[in-house]
C-alpha cells in the first residue's frame, strides 16, 4: 500500500465519529435516491406496461390512416413473410398482429359497448394472458360452438355475464358489412387498468376476422422491443428495415404524448426532491471536510516542513474522502437495493383515497419498484462526486499551508 | 568549504505595530560534525534563525549557502525537496505523525525518499535501538511519553543521514531526566554517525553539553 493510501486509511480511524457521519450522510443520500427513483421509475414502467405493453404495444405498426379513429376499414393485408422478418430482427422480442373494432354486446337484459380485440395466442406471450385470467381458461374451446370471448372484469360485471354464458354481439363489420354473431364467455380478465377492464373483449384473431368479415386483415401489429425503454429509436430503426405497404411505425410515446408528459412532470418532481437532498448533504459533507482541515492544519504544516510534498498531502485527503465516499456508497447501495428488492417481492399497495384516485385514473394502485441497476450507478456516482468535491476544501488548505507554524 | 555559510542574514517582520527585526545581520558558518547550541533568552531570534537555515522561512536579506547552494534563491517547491534530501528536523513539540508507529515515523523520511521497505525498516530499527526505543517500535505516539516521542523524532531526523540536524529547543517540553537522556543520545549519534547538530536552547544544562556556543542577543551574535 502506498504511503498516501496508508495514511488516508489510518486517518479514517482517527476520528471515527466524523468518518462515520460522513459515510452515513453519503449512505443516506444514496439510499434515498435509490428508493425514490426505483419506485418512481418502477411505477412509470408499470403504467406503461399495463397500458402499452399488453394492449397497445410499445411499438406498433398500423395503416397510416388507422390513428386516431382506429377505423377497421383501413386494416392492413396480412403479410406472413414480413412478420417473420420482423420476428427475426435482433431488436425485437416479440411481434403479433391484432384486429380490433367496436361492437354492442348483450347478455339477457344487459348490454354494453365493447372494444373487441383479436389476439393470436400462439404469437403473443400466452403467459401474459393466462396470468391475467381471473376466471375461465384460454383453451378447452368447443370449435363447433360460438366464438369464445374473454371479457374485461368490469365489462363482465356490467353485462352480468359469467364464464359459460352466451352473448349476442352486433356492430359494424369490415367495409360496411354488419358484424353480428353469438359469443360464449370463456373467461374474465384483470388487465391492471380499470379503463380497459370496462371495455375490452378479447377474441382469437381468426374469430375476430370472421366476426367482422375482415378476412386476411390485420388492424395493428404490436411489437415489443428487447429494450423497452428505447421504443422511439427502435421504432424508427425498424421502420427503415421493415417497410410495409401503407403502414407506418409508431412508438407509444408518439401515440400517447400525454402519458409521456405526465411521467416527465412527475419524474421532475422526484429529481427536485433529490436535488434538495443533495444540496443539504453537500453542506454536511463540506462541514465535515472543513472540520478535518482545521484539525489537521498544524500537521500539514509540520509535514511540509519535513519535506512532504503538498501533492502527497492533497492526495491523502482526497483518498480519505474517496474511502469515506465508497464506504457510504456501499452501505447506501446495500440498504437501497435491499429495500427495493423487498418491495420487488412484496410490492407496496396503496390504500384509501390515493388508491381510489389512482384507480379512477386507470392504474392499479401498486408501487412496484424497478430493479434497474443504472439508478444505483448514476446516483452512486453523484454522491461520490459530491464527496470528492467537498474534499477540495482540505486540499486547498493543504496548498495554502505555510512551511512554518507559529 | 563550510557546510553551512550565513552571509549577513536579516529577518524583519512588518506589521501595523511597526517592524520587528528578529534577526539583524547574522554572518557565521558551520562545519561538518559540529554539535552547536544557539543560545539566548526567549525572543532573541533563535527560532527565526533556525527556520531560515532550515529553509522553512525566507530571510528578508542575506544569503544562506548549504554545500555551496544558496537556498534563499530556491523556489518553494524545490525547497521542500531540498529539506527532504538534506536536512533533519526536530521540533519542540515532537510533531510525530499520530497514525504511524514509532518505527513507521522513524522510517517516514526514508519512505518519502523512496527507499525500499526492507532497507528503511532496518535503518529505522537501528536508530530506534540507538535512542533506546527498540521495544516500542510498534507503539503509536500517544502510547509514548514526551521524552520517548522526542527520541523517536531524533531517530526520524537521523534515519535518512541528513547533512545536518536542526533542533529548535528540543528539550523545552522535557523533564530533566529525559533532557539528560536525549542529550546523551544526541551526543552519541554526533560521535558515532558524525551527524552535525545545530540546536537552540536557553537551558543551562543543555548549554553545558554543547561543543560550540553561538550567543544570540536581539537578533545579533554577541561578540564574546
Ligand atoms: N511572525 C512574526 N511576526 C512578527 N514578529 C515575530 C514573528 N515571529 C517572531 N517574531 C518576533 O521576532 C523576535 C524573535 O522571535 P523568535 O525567533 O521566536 O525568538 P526565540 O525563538 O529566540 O524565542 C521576537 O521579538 C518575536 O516577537
Ligand atoms: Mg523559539
Amino acid at each position: 500500500m502506498s504511503l498516501t493510501t496508508r495514511l488516508a486509511w489510518r486517518n479514517l480511524g482517527r476520528n471515527r465519529r466524523r468518518s462515520a457521519i460522513t459515510a452515513a450522510a453519503v449512505a443516506f443520500a444514496l439510499f434515498f435516491a435509490i428508493l425514490i427513483r426505483s419506485l418512481q421509475l418502477g411505477i412509470y414502467g408499470h403504467m406503461i406496461d399495463t397500458v402499452v405493453g399488453g394492449m397497445a404495444g410499445y411499438v406498433q405498426v398500423a395503416d397510416s390512416a388507422y390513428w386516431p379513429s382506429q377505423n377497421l376499414d383501413v386494416a392492413l393485408a396480412e403479410d406472413p413473410q414480413w412478420l417473420e422478418d420482423v420476428l427475426a430482427d435482433p431488436l425485437v422480442a416479440s411481434a403479433a398482429p391484432r384486429l380490433a373494432g367496436f361492437t354492442l354486446l348483450s347478455h339477457q337484459s344487459e348490454s354494453a359497448v365493447a372494444q373487441w380485440t383479436g389476439v393470436d395466442f400462439d404469437l403473443e406471450d400466452a403467459n401474459f394472458w393466462s396470468t391475467r385470467l381471473i376466471d375461465g381458461s384460454l383453451d378447452g374451446i368447443d370449435e363447433s360452438g360460438p366464438y369464445p370471448v374473454w371479457l374485461g372484469r368490469y365489462l363482465a360485471e356490467s353485462l352480468d355475464a359469467h364464464t359459460g354464458d352466451t352473448l349476442i354481439g352486433m356492430g359494424q363489420g369490415y367495409q360496411g358489412s354488419i358484424a353480428s354473431d353469438l359469443m360464449i364467455v370463456a373467461g374474465t380478465l384483470r388487465l391492471g387498468n380499470p379503463e380497459l377492464e370496462k371495455r375490452v373483449a378479447v377474441l382469437r384473431l381468426a374469430d375476430a376476422q370472421a366476426y367482422s368479415g375482415a378476412y386476411g386483415r390485420w388492424g395493428t401489429i404490436m411489437v415489443t422491443p428487447k429494450n423497452t425503454s428505447a421504443s422511439i429509436q427502435v421504432s424508427q430503426a425498424l421502420a427503415q428495415k421493415h417497410p410495409l405497404t401503407y403502414a407506418s411505425w409508431s412508438s407509444w410515446e408518439d401515440r400517447m404524448p400525454e402519458l409521456k408528459q405526465a411521467i416527465q412532470a412527475d419524474s421532475a418532481g422526484g429529481i427536485i426532491i433529490l436535488f434538495i437532498l443533495y444540496v443539504v448533504i453537500s453542506f454536511g459533507l463540506l462541514g465535515t471536510m472543513i472540520m478535518l482541515a482545521n484539525e489537521r492544519q498544524r500537521e500539514f504544516t509540520m509535514q511540509i516542513a519535513l519535506g512532504v510534498k503538498r501533492r502527497v498531502l492533497a492526495g491523502m485527503v482526497f483518498v480519505e474522502a474517496l474511502l469515506m465516499g465508497l464506504l457510504g456508497a456501499t452501505v447506501g447501495t446495500l440498504m437501497g437495493r435491499g429495500l427495493i428488492y423487498y418491495f420487488h417481492v412484496r410490492p407496496l399497495r396503496l390504500m384509501g383515497d390515493v388508491a381510489s384516485a389512482m384507480e379512477q385514473q386507470g392504474w392499479e394502485p401498486v408501487l412496484p419498484p424497478t430493479m434497474d441497476w443504472s439508478i444505483t450507478w448514476t446516483h452512486g456516482a453523484i454522491v461520490l462526486l459530491l464527496t470528492l468535491l467537498a474534499s477540495i476544501w482540505p486540499i486547498m488548505v493543504v496548498y495554502k499551508s505555510p512551511s512554518i507554524h507559529r | 568549504m563550510a557546510l553551512i555559510e550565513l552571509k549577513n542574514v536579516f529577518k524583519v517582520y512588518e506589521s501595523q505595530a511597526g517592524s520587528v527585526t528578529a534577526v539583524g545581520g547574522v554572518s557565521t558558518s558551520f562545519e561538518e560534525g559540529e554539535f552547536t547550541a544557539i543560545v539566548g533568552p526567549s525572543g532573541c531570534g533563535k527560532t527565526t534563525l533556525l527556520n531560515a537555515i532550515g529553509g522553512l522561512d525566507q530571510p528578508t536579506q542575506g544569503e544562506i549557502h548549504i554545500d555551496g547552494v544558496n537556498i534563499v534563491a530556491l523556489k518553494d517547491r524545490n525547497l521542500i525537496d531540498f529539506r527532504l534530501q538534506h536536512i533533519g528536523f526536530v521540533f519542540q513539540a515532537y510533531n510525530l505523525i499520530p497514525v504511524l508507529t514509532a518505527l513507521e515515523n522513524t522510517a517516514f523520511i526514508l519512505e518519502l525518499q523512496g527507499v525500499g521497505k526492507k532497507e528503511r525498516d532496518a535503518r529505522a530499527m537501528e536508530l530506534l535501538e540507538a535512542v533506546g526505543l527498540a521495544d516500542r517500535a510498534h507503539n503509536r505516539p500517544n502510547q509514548l511519553s514526551g521524552g520517548q516521542q522526542q527520541r523517536v523524532a531524533v531517530a526520524r531526523a537521523l534515519a535518512s543521514r541528513p547533512r545536518f540536524v536542526l533542533a529548535d529547543e528540543p528539550t523545552a517540553n522535557l523533564d530533566s531526566k529525559s533532557t539528560e537522556t536525549l542529550l546523551d543520545i544526541m551526543a552519541q549519534l554526533n560521535d558515532k554517525e558524525k551527524t552535525t547538530f545545530i540546536f537552540s536552547t536557553h537551558d543551562q544544562r543543555v548549554i553545558d553539553r554543547a561543543r560550540r556556543i553561538i550567543p544570540l542577543e536581539d537578533g545579533k551574535i554577541k561578540s564574546v
